[in-house]
């Protein structure tokens, strides 16, 4: 209870969790929300281009669909990619940095060498290869963001147990008898579920960021996905005149980015004191 | 415009005998440098290789051919042949080449480098081979003196003459000495150039794109003030060529830009549009080989499930107009009154239900930067989508779908993409694009019809017009009776040119990146 009282104080956190439950809202509920739920599909390229007005609150593309309804679809997109996408690398990442940082072996190092080889690529270059390579759809581009995210998880998670390893608790635990595994699940991963917490949530918007960037080079879902870093990529052709057509994608973006942020910032100042911002 | 069949032959065979174009001795006053953004890479500068309108201003700046086409309607100048004559039975083409012209290392250009030349495009197969590969035999041309050229074709050809500005001409002694194991320096002149053409190779980088240095000694002179230094740069964005243009860091770009696009250029008072009618025929090139569309019930479906006048309307803005067969409506070969097919979703859901073959997923490839294209793609995929067709959009640049198409099974269910005029001969359009003869070459369709080959073998080598006209009025409705392509409209052409640029030399063959002929105003 006192957690989330702290939480509600923080008016940025509380900032980034409203942008997330209206993102939520957007995605669940866009066939109901969507003025034009079928213009994900449909078009009417007699309006094409047409700028904001009542009857298309943020203006018309260049196949005449109306773009807010494009953007709720989207929101359903841009969750579920990010969302399997970060669930799969922290599924690689944990286990490799729990049995990396438990065992002090030569596999241990080799395989946080191995993490480290990924990381030290850019993530987006490697993103690209690996997408260009399979072929421009969604499932490749999840395939794309969990294969080269993994590391960042890896990385935290066996610094995390390396320090945890010599607690007076593991030590307990290991005197009386508990197995390995015991100790790895029960003992020392409760204790560092908080950075495991904060980092998912901030690597959620680095996630939608560099998703809407695969998108926006052509590597993501196909047309007529209404993906937001595709729509912006349509969108270039027009601008500036059509100005709308790049600027709520845009936004989109942006908002939603900056939700996970503060969402996670709050979530760090909470669970995670020691890295606390200074305020 | 109406074309008569006198017309066409006029055009076809008469230009060549207007008589020299009196350039010599015209004096220039050179300086400046023209850079032109172009929506495609470079990778391949080759011009026996490449033969496309994506990649032709190599071809029409580094190198020359014994004729070249220039304006619109599209007739033939004398280039490096001052004339030619053709024997009684049709089968001797015999050249007289100009005296002066040289190469860039400043080699007299010979009949040796004319026959080199031939030879090296029909051992290689590639680019415009396959109009010559059933005429001309390995050595069979022949070279009584240095400046007379010999064509002893196998049989009479009703296209060769319409075909011999695509015989360009290399400096052979360079080539050879560039030559590995019998390759005829394939892999040499795909980044180096051994041209006589009016600029002079100077850097290439298949990222980048080209530059070039005028040739001042060039045979056919020069006038006015034309361009020192030339770039052809590649710029995929054409949002980046626009405001290049806008900005006057561009002097030219391709013609063909979106037509939005068009209009924005012309509020700005650094550029000026010149409008041409082109002949360049907007096709849904539909894979005829492929399983569900080989059959021809389900290719009507297609053709009746695009919808024509509203994409000419809105997204072409009514710049262009419906040309309903393959060839561009100027031109002669198709039969009077020819409908085409119409938006009629109806009839395409009848066409549907006769479709014996389970229904599958069908693939569009459009191509990249052109963004008609993938508009199209999308339209149709949405159209499609409503009679039950499955419809996926994969977008890769020109020189991947070309790679694409040279394989029956690799090429995409369908493209929308142009066919250009390379020569002006209906042969360009409904005989290259549905003749089995040109399978693997110059094929949008892998289409094979024995009754349509037989009245192309027979088109080839008449040179009775009234029988041609007649035979490809036959091939076009026939490939409109099997909805072997779908045909949208004939382009027009606005090249986008800085205002400081005149003399634009526009033709539908070489689409206004010949060049030489530009100047730049006072």
């Amino acid at each position: 209870m006192d957690l989330v009282k702290r939480f509600a104080r923080d008016k940025a956190a509380l900032l980034g969790a409203t942008l997330l439950g209206l993102l939520i809202i957007a995605a669940i509920f866009a066939p109901w929300l969507a003025p034009y739920p079928n213009d994900v599909f449909d078009f009417h390229i007699e309006r094409r281009l047409l700028a904001p007005a009542p009857e298309a609150l943020m203006g018309t593309d260049r196949m005449g669909s109306d773009i807010f309804s494009r953007l709720l679809f989207g929101a359903r997109i841009t969750l579920m990619l990010a969302g399997i996408a970060v669930g799969s690398a922290l599924l690689i990442g944990v286990p490799i940095g729990l049995i990396a940082g438990y065992y002090q072996s030569w596999f241990s190092d080799a395989l946080m060498r191995v993490a480290e080889i990924f990381l030290a690529v850019p993530q987006i270059v490697l993103a690209i290869a690996i997408a260009q390579t399979l072929g421009p759809s969604i499932q490749n581009v999840i395939l794309a963001l969990s294969l080269t995210y993994w590391p960042f998880w890896a990385r935290l998670v066996y610094a995390e147990t390396r320090s945890m390893r010599n607690e007076v608790f593991v030590e307990s635990a290991v005197a009386l008898g508990a197995s390995p595994w015991r100790v790895i699940v029960l003992h020392i991963l409760p204790n560092i579920a908080s950075p495991i917490i904060v980092r998912t949530s901030i690597g959620m918007g680095a996630t939608i960021l560099t998703a809407a960037t695969l998108g926006f080079l052509g590597l993501g879902a196909p047309p007529p996905t209404p993906e937001w870093g595709r729509m912006i990529a349509e969108s270039r052709e027009y601008l500036p005149e059509a100005w709308w057509y790049a600027l709520a994608p845009g936004i989109a973006i942006f908002l939603t980015v900056l939700g996970f942020n503060l969402f996670g910032d709050g979530l760090r100042d909470i669970l995670d004191p020691r890295t606390r911002r200074s305020v | 415009m109406t074309t008569t069949r006198r017309d066409a032959l006029k055009t076809v065979l008469g230009s060549v005998a207007i008589s020299t174009v009196g350039f010599e001795g015209a004096s220039a006053q050179a300086g400046g440098k023209f850079v032109y953004a172009n929506n495609s890479p470079y990778d391949n500068l080759d011009p026996h290789t490449i033969f496309d309108t994506a990649r032709a201003a190599t071809r029409f700046n580094l190198y020359d051919g014994l004729y070249r086409w220039v304006d619109n309607p599209p007739k033939m100048i004398p280039w490096l042949a001052e004339s030619h004559t053709v024997s009684e039975d049709g089968k001797v083409y015999t050249f007289k080449l100009r005296q002066n012209a040289k190469f860039h290392d400043g080699k007299p250009l010979t009949s040796a480098d004319v026959i080199y030349s031939i030879e090296r495009i029909i051992a290689l197969k590639k680019g415009a081979a396959s109009l010559y590969l059933d005429a001309i035999k390995p050595g069979s041309t022949t070279a009584p003196d240095a400046h007379t050229v010999v064509f002893n074709l196998t049989q009479p050809s009703a296209i060769f003459l319409t075909t011999v500005p695509d015989i360009l001409i290399v400096n052979s002694a360079m080539v050879k000495a560039n030559e590995k194991d019998g390759d005829w320096a394939e892999t040499w002149l795909a980044r180096n150039e051994a041209g006589s053409g009016s600029y002079a190779l100077r850097r290439h980088d298949p990222a980048v794109g080209w530059t070039a240095r005028r040739f001042p000694e060039h045979f056919a002179g020069w006038t006015g003030q034309p361009f020192d230094d030339l770039e052809f740069r590649t710029v995929l964005e054409t949002n980046t060529r626009v405001l290049g243009l806008i900005r006057g860091d561009f002097q030219g770009a391709d013609g063909y830009l979106p037509y939005d696009q068009i209009q924005r250029l012309r509020q700005s008072s650094n550029v000026q549009i010149i409008e041409a009618e082109s002949l360049r025929v907007f096709i849904l090139a539909l894979n005829n080989s492929k399983p569900l569309m080989n059959d021809v019930h389900f290719r009507k479906a297609l053709a009746y499930a695009f919808d024509y006048d509203g994409f000419i309307a809105n997204i072409m803005k009514g710049s262009v107009s419906r040309n309903p067969g393959p060839n561009p409506n100027p031109i002669w070969g198709t039969p009077a009154g020819l409908k085409g097919y119409s938006y009629d979703l109806d009839k395409a859901r009848e066409e549907l239900k006769k479709v014996t073959q389970p229904l599958r997923p069908i693939t569009i490839n459009a191509l990249a930067g052109f963004s008609e294209s993938e508009q199209a793609a999308t339209l149709f995929q949405n159209t499609l989508r409503q009679i039950g067709v499955e419809v996926i959009v994969d977008v890769s640049p020109w020189s991947v779908v070309s790679g694409r198409m040279r394989s029956a099974q690799t090429q995409a269910d369908i493209i929308p993409l142009w066919k250009s005029t390379y020569y002006v001969d209906p042969n360009n359009w409904v005989g290259e694009l549905y003749g089995t003869r040109y399978h693997g070459t110059r094929t949008f369709s892998y289409y094979s019809n024995p009754e349509f080959d037989k009245r192309l073998d027979r088109a080839l080598v008449t040179g009775n017009q009234e029988e041609r006209q007649k035979l490809y009025e036959e091939m076009t409705q026939m490939v409109n009776d099997d909805a072997a392509g779908i045909f949208v409209y004939n382009t027009k052409w606005y090249g986008p040119y800085s205002s400081k640029v005149e003399g634009i030399r526009f033709s539908p063959v070489s689409n206004g990146q010949d060049i030489r002929w530009a100047s730049q105003k006072r």
